[in-house]
């Protein structure tokens, strides 16, 4: 049976880990390979770097990243921050990682989406949403779309749980709806989708299960729940009722809150496949 | 552990890294080429692959390299062919389109059907079917990482370990000397490194 995977998630500034695994006697906690080598022995079941960096200068010292680590784990990783184009995609891909992330780009150039996919397989391309609630019926907000995604906006009036597209780091609004942008994403050659809640982030107060139900229901493609993990039972929540295939955490997981063995323990006794 | 070649078939494919460094961390002395003449002298074949099945067909002929492919499965010579690299051993394959394979095993390539999410993604177990050399000292029913949206149909006596996914689809096959893997030994962490050391044995 397919196991449901638990994924640590890495955010690297150039070339180091913040907020980074700090529970553990690694000789750098700040370096991301390390990091991942930990994970990896954790029972991880994939790894996702995040790349903040802001400066475009830095991005060569990712590349080193993302070489050093595919040669020292036996284990998938994602890449994800500041992928523009085709040509990112290959330099990340051709350095060992096994899937890049996008997530503005995409929406300011959709296009990206079916590139990626058509050059390097669906199953590279992950399509990451950061999503946020919108109770006030908003028209969209005032952000010029692509005319291919225009349509894929909030359409006003609209019930109270709609969720929007936010961009540039989860800060900027972009009127989009977020089923229909999932939907649109998959259509297009995304293989995955990482949806990220931006009002659970970094609450610890669980996933946003209504939100991941929403899109778990609209897609056929594996769905990666992120923003909220605080407790086990949160895990378990995503999966079970938000109908999430992977769950991803970054502070309870570095602070050592508990262990990835521990939670698959937990969810295998709630009768969860995982791979222990 | 005694060092022993093996020649990686180099037609670009963007997992190429992470097989070489995992098929040295087993004791390989790898060769990468795409050269018909080296792939005619290899002891051992390994044929990686990520992407669309006609696109990786399109890049062998580009190479000039098919027939080499071909002649080398019928030398007897140990081949193994993984994910994409799996598929192309067979007849056929209906992935966007129709496009022909090596013909090594018979059989062909189909889509998962809908009732399951595509691709599938992450790990699942494999559960050996028959005694193969590739399983020495593993257990059964180890989980292994899968990244694929199209399977093989064949013949039973070809398949040596199945996955459950929907149904359940030949996830290791055989026939003589020639294997294939569908999911990432490169990623599969214990398991997967001890398939490719079994393999370097054969």
């Amino acid at each position: 049976m397919l196991a449901k995977r638990i994924i640590p998630c890495l955010d690297v500034n150039a070339g180091r880990v913040v907020k980074g695994v700090n529970f553990v006697n690694l000789t750098d906690a700040g370096d991301p390979v390390e990091s991942a080598r930990f994970y990896e022995r954790e029972g991880a079941d994939e790894i996702v770097f995040l790349d903040i960096t802001a400066s475009v200068d830095n991005r060569s010292t990712m590349l080193n990243v993302v070489r050093k680590t595919a040669e020292s784990i036996f284990l998938p990783f994602t890449v994800g921050g500041g992928i523009r184009t085709v040509d990112d995609m290959r330099n990340i891909l051709s350095n060992g990682a096994d899937k890049v992330s996008l997530n503005t780009a995409a929406v300011l150039n959709p296009g990206l989406i079916s590139s990626g996919a058509a050059e390097f397989g669906v199953q590279c391309i992950v399509v990451a949403i950061d999503a946020k609630r919108t109770t006030d019926g908003r028209k969209g907000g005032v952000m010029t779309l692509p005319a291919e995604i225009e349509e894929l906006r909030i359409s006003p009036p609209e019930s109270a749980a709609t969720y929007e597209v936010y961009i540039n780091g989860g800060r900027k609004p972009t009127g989009i709806d977020v089923v229909k942008w999932a939907k649109y994403a998959a259509a297009q050659g995304a293989g995955e989708i990482l949806l990220t809640s931006i009002d659970k982030d970094g609450t610890n107060s669980g996933y946003d299960v209504d939100l991941l139900r929403k899109v778990t229901g609209a897609v056929n493609v594996p769905v990666i729940a992120s923003g909220g993990a605080g407790t086990m039972e949160h895990f378990y929540e995503a999966i079970n009722d938000g109908g999430a295939d992977a769950v991803l955490a970054a502070s309870v997981f570095h602070f050592g809150k508990f262990k990835i063995a521990e939670v698959k323990e937990y969810l295998s006794k709630k009768n969860i496949a995982v791979r222990l | 552990m005694t060092t022993k070649k093996v020649t990686v078939v180099d037609y670009r494919t963007s997992n190429l890294l992470s097989i070489v460094k995992a098929l040295q961390k087993v004791g390989a002395d790898v060769q990468l080429t795409r050269d018909a003449s080296d792939i005619g002298k290899a002891d051992k074949l390994v044929l990686p692959g990520v992407g669309s099945f006609g696109a990786a067909m399109r890049n062998i002929n580009s190479f000039g390299i098919k027939q080499s492919l071909i002649d080398f499965g019928k030398s007897g010579r140990p081949l193994i062919g993984i994910c994409l690299g799996m598929q192309l051993l067979f007849n056929v394959s209906f992935e966007l389109g129709i496009n022909d394979g090596l013909g090594l095993v018979p059989g062909e390539v189909v889509a998962f059907n809908s009732t399951v999410k595509v691709p599938h993604m992450g790990w699942n177990q494999v559960e050996f079917q028959k005694k193969s050399r590739l399983f020495d000292e593993l257990p059964d029913g180890q989980y292994a990482y899968f990244v694929h949206s199209y399977y093989v149909k064949t013949d039973d006596e070809c398949v040596s370990g199945k996955t459950d996914y929907g149904l359940r689809f030949p996830s290791i096959i055989e026939r003589e000397n020639i294997f294939g893997i569908q999911f990432h030994p490169e990623k599969s962490q214990t398991f997967g490194l001890k398939i490719l050391e079994n393999f370097l044995r054969v």
